[in-house]
């Protein structure tokens, strides 16, 4: 019959080639691309690869009596809740397995992109610990998995056994659970490029090394590939790089914690390659306990640092190849000058995360760095409110800065069009400071999750009728991106 | 070494119909560009495009001229954004404007970017094509393509219960 049918469309009305289909639906969100599926077995073959990119399972039964309502209300309606079960179905579809490239093991309601921001409250959930175990073996046999988010949930010996033999590229472990007893860890296969750790909540200030974190993150870091480390709250990991150095490790994230543990030092100079080093801070901290010194030369490709001020001058000693400096303040007043001049006259671009910005932060910045290479500056605070600053006649030009962004947290402003207004006005004012400005940026996040992103760019923006530069703003929405592990 | 921005350049088109154009719009065409570099010695004879029609042609070098001098984008920095940046199907209002043609006229121009190899305006294209899905039920967009329904009955309600599973990123 399908084929009677298809004789019968029209040649000249032929719709696009499949290969300009592909093209076309890389512009579709997965939402968009659900319809198109449905249409024809071609547009079905296209779509596959992109709607099961990542699979999500939530094996977990939820002790929420309203569930349970929801669940038997929705069946007297003869509408079918797709169970956890049924992706044992779904993934036994050879199409579907041969595309899943991100596997996620979370709990309900949790996407990767939204793990970071939601405390579940897990004393509600019980793990299907039989269908996790079923999902373990048969994550071997999915082709392109390279990347794999566990969270909440144990992983037991067999399950570890399993992961550290999958030949992932990232690895993200959240608030799982190890087995009490220390398991024997294969080594992992060389091709794990980063892993994201967030263990233990709580315990914030102890060093927890539970031999079996120990054995499974020394497997883990022996991947000779290893780029990247993330970890949030857990020290132990300091220990594992000493025992076992990632030789390619570029980009390691810490826990703020980790500055003033004793094993930071001998990690730190065991990771000679290291080119982007970053810690969590967290905003209403007044001060820190002093850092242990780092020997000079200890980190020779070292480009990029992120933290508090107090931590920096021991990362610019002596010939310093620093090019990015973040400095992080989490106290609620005015960044202080001197924190700025901690910074070498060398960098390129300067990142400030500060609650507040003060009247003094741009003449210290233009009188800092008058004569550096300094060309990238951006601003994240609470709620950015510069536009007086930018007025001041006595500020100088700068004009070696190209590029300026600045980037709200938590906006108290929902009004689309009084944001763009705002923000449309710091353009003409940073063009005056900034006579060799490329690009501005402006991030304000909006009340429904989404954040409002504001651009110009000097090539798009033109000239109008009287020559002069095009001052419009570019506005783009986009849903929260992905936490920053990536 | 570069060419003086004033050499024109012949093109003929499948229907007979030729162009005479600056040798900088028509380098906006990737094809045509490694072409004219292959091309050791200046050339009287017009390079044939016997893919391309003459209207369809005439909109294609409208959208080049516009965008002349304007950089173009390397392979690679594509390939490292493809993630982020295809997820925005925003046009330019000049963009926009220009491809406000009929269907006909708009996927001969998605397919002679495509031959050309003009990546942004085989993007324009496709993102007008995706604007036109979006919220659309599959009978709307069956019916908008001339798409047929080739599925059986089980067929239809196994995806059904495999799109429960497709999730965003």
């Amino acid at each position: 019959m399908a084929e009677r049918e298809l004789s019968q469309s029209n040649p000249e009305r032929e719709a696009l080639l499949p290969e300009l289909w592909f093209e076309v639906i890389a512009f579709l969100s997965v939402q968009d691309l659900l319809p198109l599926s449905k249409c024809s077995r071609t547009l079905r073959n296209i779509s596959t690869p992109v709607l099961f990119r990542t699979f999500i399972v939530h094996p977990f039964a939820i002790q929420d009596p309203n569930q349970r309502i929801i669940r038997r209300s929705l069946a007297a309606m003869g509408i079918r809740m797709p169970g956890p079960e049924d992706c044992l179905q779904i993934l036994g579809q050879p199409h579907i397995a041969q595309v899943i490239e991100t596997f996620a093991i979370l709990p309900p309601d949790i996407t990767p992109r939204t793990l970071h921001h939601v405390r579940y409250p897990v004393e509600t959930l019980t793990e299907l610990g039989s269908l996790i175990d079923q999902i373990f073996q048969l994550l071997p046999s999915l082709p392109k998995l390279r990347r794999l988010v566990c969270a909440h949930f144990s992983l037991t010996e067999e399950r570890v056994d399993t992961l550290i033999r999958l030949p992932l590229k990232r690895l993200q472990l959240q608030l799982c659970t190890l087995p009490a007893i220390s398991p024997v860890v294969a080594r992992a296969p060389g091709t794990l490029e980063s892993v994201a750790l967030v263990f233990m909540p709580g315990s914030w200030d102890h060093i927890e090394c539970s031999a079996a974190h120990v054995s499974l993150f020394t497997a883990l870091f022996s991947s000779p590939n290893l780029k990247s480390i993330h970890s949030v709250n857990l020290n132990t990991i300091l220990l594992c790089i000493s025992q076992s150095p990632p030789p390619s490790l570029t980009k390691l994230h810490l826990p703020i914690e980790c500055a003033t543990s004793r094993y930071l030092i001998p990690a730190l100079k065991l990771c000679g390659s290291l080119q982007s080093l970053s810690f969590t801070c967290r905003h209403g901290r007044a001060s820190y306990n002093p850092m242990p010194q780092l020997p000079p030369g200890s980190l020779p490709n070292l480009e990029s640092f992120a933290g508090p001020a107090e931590y920096l001058p021991n990362f610019i000693q002596g010939t310093s190849s620093l090019k990015h400096v973040h400095l992080i303040h989490t106290e609620f007043v005015q960044v202080p000058a001197s924190s700025i001049h901690l910074i070498h006259q060398t960098i390129e671009s300067f990142t400030c995360s500060s609650a507040l910005v003060g009247p003094f932060f741009f003449p210290t910045i233009h009188s800092h760095f008058a004569s550096s290479p300094l060309k990238n500056l951006t601003l994240v605070s609470r709620a950015l409110e510069i536009r007086e600053s930018l007025k001041d006649p006595t500020l100088s030009p700068f004009p070696g800065m190209r590029q300026f962004r600045a980037r709200v947290v938590t906006g108290s402003w929902n009004d689309r069009e009084f944001i763009v207004n705002h923000f449309g006005e710091y353009v003409p004012l940073l063009l005056r400071l900034y006579p060799g400005l490329e690009e501005a940026e402006f991030v304000h996040p909006m009340l429904d999750k989404t954040q409002l992103i504001m651009a110009w760019n000097r090539k798009e923006a033109g000239r109008d009728d009287d020559g002069n530069i095009g001052m419009a703003l570019k506005v783009l929405e986009i849903e929260e991106s992905e936490a920053e592990t990536s | 070494m570069a060419a003086p921005a004033t050499q024109q350049i012949k093109i003929r088109c499948n229907d007979e119909k030729e162009f005479t154009v600056d040798r900088d719009v028509l380098e906006r065409s990737v094809l045509i560009k490694n072409m004219l570099e292959d091309v050791t010695e200046q050339q009287d004879a017009p390079i044939p495009l016997p893919n391309v029609s003459g209207p369809v042609m005439a909109k294609v070098l409208e959208y080049c001229t516009h965008h002349r001098g304007e950089p173009l984008p390397s392979a690679d920095t594509e390939q490292s954004q493809d993630e982020t940046r295809k997820r925005t199907t925003d046009i330019s209002e000049w963009d926009q404007k220009f491809i406000t043609v009929d269907q006909e006229m708009l996927f001969e121009i998605i397919l002679a970017a495509n031959y050309l190899d003009i990546k942004s305006l085989l993007d324009v294209g496709c993102k007008t094509v995706a604007n036109m899905i979006k919220g659309k039920t599959p009978e709307e967009i069956r019916k908008l393509f001339n798409i047929v329904n080739d599925f059986t009955p089980e067929e239809e309600a196994q995806i059904k219960k495999e799109n429960e599973w497709a999730e965003d990123r």
